[in-house]
């Protein structure tokens, strides 16, 4: 199996989208590869980045404007 | 006990006060989603309210086939994408040093080099700001599974829902948005 095609299935694999034969096919192949198991890691590190983000601060006064706007928009109504 | 159901009865009736009751959960969530898209306070802080008004009109429409919270982050992507796309039309006509997103089919152009110092990068919010600045460079469709999936938790049929396309669609978009972001993270880190 070459590791091109194996590669196309780390995402799945990362988000265990793949079916069972592709999953066994993936982990049999990072067994003796070392390149795609490296290409991996990285992408989980990528994921986990991603993840780890620090959500934002819903601004003050965010609700009060939203009811001064829908306030506006039922008047239109 | 007021049900979701209820509020959501009410508010298409045109009660604002059930509406502000049934999307007061949502607000953060919505305002973390246009800030991952836009990138900044200020047009976070707008497409967010614009979600809530745009959901306000159009409830009509919401016929409880998803969840109301997948409803809203779709009509908060739409926001958020037609914006984004909208400044990227008006911005590639009037310049030439527009960062492209790194894609081996794509002809690659020089990208500002906007790396902080590797000391900074350990800093949250250097990081965070490194971050958003990759996903400012992709595409908006790849940018958009990655924010849903990668930083939203949504899944892969949710993520169908709000985007209007099939599971396998996302599932071969996200596999080629998480290479781009890969790549180019890597790139810039020098990292094997």
């Amino acid at each position: 199996m070459k590791c091109f095609r194996i590669r196309t299935l780390f995402s799945a694999f990362l988000d265990d989208m793949t079916d069972m034969h592709d999953t066994e096919m993936i982990k049999d192949h990072l067994k003796h590869c070392i390149c795609c198991e490296r290409e991996l890691e990285n992408l989980k590190m990528c994921q986990n980045i991603l993840e780890q983000m620090e959500e934002p601060k819903l601004p003050e006064g965010f609700a009060l404007d939203l009811h001064r706007r829908l306030m506006k928009e039922s008047c239109k109504a | 006990m007021i049900t979701e159901r209820d509020l959501i009865l009410r508010s298409k009736l045109g009660e604002t006060q059930a509406f502000e009751e049934l999307v007061a959960e949502y607000q953060g969530k919505v305002y973390t989603l246009c800030f991952r898209y836009m990138a900044n306070e200020e047009d976070a802080y707008d497409m967010a309210q614009e979600t809530f008004i745009k959901a306000f009109n159009s409830l009509k429409s919401f016929q409880g086939k998803s969840r109301f919270g997948t409803w809203l982050y779709r009509v908060a992507s739409n926001i958020c994408l037609d914006e984004i796309r909208r400044r990227k039309r008006r911005i590639s006509t009037i310049s030439i040093h527009q960062p492209l997103e790194t894609d081996d089919s794509e002809v690659e152009k020089e990208i500002a080099d906007v790396r902080p110092t590797v000391e900074a990068l350990y800093e949250q919010k250097e990081l965070s700001l490194y971050i958003q600045t990759l996903l400012d460079q992709m595409k908006p469709e790849h940018r958009a599974v990655i924010i849903l999936r990668d930083m939203m938790g949504l899944s892969y049929d949710e993520i169908g829902e709000v985007l209007d396309c099939s599971t396998g669609t996302v599932k071969s978009r996200l596999s080629r948005a998480r290479t781009i972001f890969r790549n180019n993270f890597i790139k810039r880190e020098h990292l094997p």
